[in-house]
């Protein structure tokens, strides 16, 4: 006889032992290709598209891909993860500071549009081919983008991780920007911040998000000219 | 388990069913209790089928009535199904970490839950 007990017993015993080493380390390529998919790089161009179907389309097919055991089991794949959901809720929830919440429409309308502003003809192209979802989640990256400038150029201490209306108090306390300025832009910003969050907003109320930030920094823009000439 | 992925998560939240982690206990519950039934089930045919080799070989007549054959394919057995056990034993021991896991990613995923849902009401094809 040539295989004899112990012989068989050691096949036996190391065959399910391989077929798990085996399924380990197709388990290991399935993550590695998998994390190459999520690409750090592709999500930050996810998030900049500021489009709804760019950015569900990234955590559905590729966030959404990996296995809850590879998740669970695999620090990378945890790690990579997390990130995304937390930027992600970074960019969906407002802060503390500017919970979803409906702000009164200001008064005082600021007259001074800008209509030429190639980032406001972005956000009202969006607005008329696209959801207002895109558009509104570009304006509010357009008023953040710009009051952290804005801040950056009068020295005022601000981070962008701080959320518009933080950065827009610091602003209206160091005098920088008006409290008329800023009541229209946090009108503006309420109304991103509810279409963001996933709440129904209307054309019409995008229309006037739209105005209401657009004459706000037009007005901005016009004061610093004023500024640096006089 | 295994085929249970993240985006299943987004599917659950997003479908607004009440109290999404129930559902996910369930999932778990099932899975624990079918693979500690399997375990168990590939321990005790081990032990059926390693018994009898084993009364013989105690016996002392383990080469004399039955064929060198038989006592090599039921020790293989008896082996190949007692350690299938016990790594399914194992891995039945890890699913525990990955349920609280998930649940605090269930608990993080519902928190953009209404991007997740508007997604799938407009943004997808």
């Amino acid at each position: 006889m040539s295989i004899d007990i112990l012989t068989s017993t050691a096949i036996a015993g190391l065959l399910p032992l391989l077929v798990r080493f085996f399924d380990f380390l197709w388990g290991k390529l399935l993550t590695r290709k998998r994390l190459r998919q999520a690409e750090e790089t592709l999500f930050i161009e996810a998030l900049r598209s500021d489009s709804l179907k760019t950015l569900g389309d990234y955590l559905d097919s590729k966030v959404g891909q990996f296995e809850l055991t590879e998740y669970a089991e695999k620090e990378e794949v945890r790690h990579r993860v997390d990130q995304f959901l937390l930027r992600i809720q970074e960019f969906v929830n407002p802060s503390e500071t500017e919970r979803v919440e409906t702000i009164e429409e200001p008064g005082e309308v600021l007259v001074g549009v800008d209509t030429d502003d190639p980032d406001f003809q972005l956000v009202r192209h969006k607005l008329m081919t696209t959801s207002s979802w895109d558009a509104l989640a570009t304006l509010r990256r357009t008023v953040e983008l710009r009051l952290v400038q804005l801040a950056v150029e009068n020295r005022v201490e601000v981070s962008s991780k701080l959320g518009i209306a933080r950065i827009l108090n610091s602003l209206v306390r160091e005098g920088v920007v008006s409290p008329t300025l800023a009541d229209n832009l946090r009108f503006s910003v309420s109304i991103t911040n509810r279409a963001i969050h996933g709440e129904d907003v209307s054309y019409d109320e995008a229309l006037e998000a739209v105005s209401h930030a657009q004459h706000a920094l037009a007005e901005l823009r016009l004061l610093r000219e004023a500024q640096e000439t006089g | 388990m295994a085929s249970l992925k993240i985006r299943d998560l987004f599917d659950l939240v997003s479908s607004e069913v009440s109290n999404p982690d129930k559902h996910i206990e369930k999932v778990f519950d099932w899975v624990h209790g079918r693979r500690l039934e399997l375990a168990k089930w590939l321990l005790a045919v081990s032990l059926a089928v390693s018994a009898p080799v084993l009364l013989a070989y105690f016996k002392g007549d383990l080469t004399g009535t039955i064929s060198p054959w038989w006592v090599i394919v039921a020790v293989f057995l008896a082996v190949l199904l007692a350690v299938s056990g016990l790594v399914v034993l194992l891995r039945t021991g890890r699913l525990h970490r990955t349920y609280l896991v998930t649940q605090s990613l269930l608990g993080r995923i519902q928190q953009i839950a209404p991007f997740i849902s508007r997604y799938r009401e407009e943004g997808r094809e």
